[in-house]
């Protein structure tokens, strides 16, 4: 089956009408964890939905048009500079659609195997951390405190073991959840220092002047934050979609395009 | 479509080809993302920006709201950069520990000029542009027709979920939910508001699908619109020379960039 096919494929009638729906829900998911206060923003689970019951493609326009979508809203939900993170929304959608293509949200992996798996995202997750606060020792500002991040990747990593271990979800979920964070922290980045100057306005702010001041330029002290809030921002997404889906009837399920993602073939 | 920014006001900008605004947008925002020049931005926004929004008879609002979006942002990003702004030395002003410099706020200020053409620019496209007439100028330009749909369904749709939540709040509530409190209580509360709500909007879809297809969605026969969308000449060749300039100013921008390593 030739790709164009597979996309003809996967935008039925169908998903069609899912994604306006989707859409809307990250953004009122969104305003209810911001009621909540939630230490989370948890702003795409419906891009993952669609992601995973329609495919990379479907999921990767739903992630596009929230941003823009959102963007282009009255506020206090509107702000057009959220267009900016257009890029990330893509990638979110392009990548769950993808590990669910691979069986992730669906697979069962030996107890071994999913706590290997884990410590090995949790261990390059931990790397990229070390590498920023490395390059802010170079730094005449620097202060220890630069190895906050990589203390934190380890107490994130100690969380998804024993998640793995413990066994109540399959542990490809977590382990996506941790490669996404990672990704859409990287795409952000740079967008989140060019646009808006490394700030967003939340508690996250903190951090960001935190690895400023501990010797990290401006692109660097984002990318940090982000490896913090991302991978576990993007976890617990995951878990979340993973029982909305558990919880959905069969029947509604059997409709969409790719239900092969969660069904055993 | 009480949802969107569109204010219906006679002008001149809200008659403009809503691509042609498009354009004048993206070019705005190319100039003030590579102009290195430190008023670039403010120029922009009270030179051309603001006198837009004056003909468009809309410049309360835009101001209005620009000023409400930037203003959180403004704050932040002039405490973390003015105080931490990597590599800065020129010491303006010492607090305890703590020194505001002079580079960190040069920076915060193109920040937050930047984040003001930005916002201005989306807010006169908005303001003077009915979601539907957007989509059309897009499907026309040649972008599917689907994508128009999902665009304007979901502004549609959204007041309706905003709705449904609020009431799964208040039920919730009713019922002696606790919405505040420690971090423990809150993500209590998450799972009894959430599902509901998900499960209600997904239960929502397969109606939406059945209508579609009862309307004939999928037909691939070039669809009629109900509103007409003006375009002249001079809005063409306008349109042309703005995507011209735009796209100059980002390879200018690149090469120079490569250049200057």
């Amino acid at each position: 089956m030739t790709l164009t096919e597979r996309i003809r494929n996967d935008f039925t009638t169908i998903t069609l009408a899912l994604i306006p729906v989707a859409l809307v829900l990250n953004i009122v998911v969104g305003q209810l964890v911001a009621f909540l206060k939630l230490p989370v923003y948890l702003d795409s689970l419906g891009t993952m939905l669609v992601a995973i019951l329609a495919g990379p493609f479907a999921g990767a326009i739903t992630g596009v048009l929230s941003n823009l979508v959102w963007s282009s809203l009255p506020p206090p939900i509107g702000n057009p500079p959220v267009a900016f993170f257009a890029g990330t929304a893509l990638g979110i959608g392009l990548l769950t659609g993808l590990f669910a293509q691979w069986g992730w949200f669906k697979r069962a992996l030996t107890r071994a195997q999913s706590i290997g798996l884990v410590l090995g995202v949790g261990t390059i997750l931990g790397m990229l951390q070390l590498f920023l606060a490395i390059q802010a020792m170079s730094s005449l500002d620097f202060s220890p405190l630069a190895f906050v991040g990589v203390a934190l990747a380890i107490i994130l990593t100690a969380v998804a073991t024993f998640l793995a271990w413990q066994g109540s979800f399959p542990p490809l979920v977590v382990v996506g959840g941790v490669v996404l964070g990672i990704v859409s922290a990287i795409i952000s980045a740079p967008v989140a220092a060019a646009v808006f100057g490394g700030v967003t306005g939340s508690g996250t702010d903190l951090l960001v002047a935190l690895f400023q001041s501990s010797g990290l330029q401006v692109v660097q002290a984002n990318l940090a934050q982000g490896l913090i809030s991302d991978p576990f921002d993007k976890f617990v997404s995951y878990i979340i979609v993973w029982a909305i889906l558990r919880g959905m009837s069969h029947r509604l399920v059997g409709q969409f395009p790719r239900s092969k993602n969660l069904t055993e073939s | 479509m009480n949802q969107s920014f569109f204010l219906d006001r006679a002008s001149g900008l809200q008659a403009l080809h809503p691509l042609t605004k498009l354009m004048l947008a993206l070019a705005l925002i190319v100039t003030a993302f590579t102009v290195r020049w430190l008023f670039i931005s403010i120029a922009l926004f009270v030179c051309i920006i603001l006198p837009l929004a004056v003909w468009g008879k809309i410049w309360r609002e835009v101001l209005r709201t620009t000023i409400t979006l930037s203003i959180p942002l403004a704050i932040s990003v002039t405490l973390v950069q003015g105080f931490f702004f990597p590599g800065a030395q020129i010491v303006l002003w010492q607090i305890g520990p703590f020194s505001l410099k002079r580079e960190g706020l040069e920076f915060a200020f193109v920040i937050i000029t930047r984040l003001l053409v930005i916002a201005g620019t989306g807010l006169l496209v908005v303001y003077t542009t009915h979601p539907a007439d957007l989509a059309i100028a897009l499907v026309q330009a040649g972008a599917p027709y689907a994508l128009a749909y999902i665009a304007v369904s979901a502004i549609q749709l959204l007041p309706e979920m905003q709705a449904r939540a609020q009431s799964i709040l208040n039920a919730q509530q009713a019922r002696g939910l606790e919405t505040r409190g420690s971090i423990g209580v809150r993500i209590r509360a998450f799972v009894p508001l959430i599902a509901p709500l998900v499960y209600g909007a997904l239960e929502n879809v397969q109606e939406r699908a059945l209508a579609l297809d009862a309307r004939a969605f999928r037909s691939t026969r070039i669809k009629t619109s109900w509103r007409e969308l003006h375009d002249s000449q001079a809005q063409r060749a306008a349109r042309l020379i703005l995507a011209a300039y735009s796209i100059l100013m980002i390879v200018y921008a690149i090469a120079t960039a490569f250049l200057s390593r």
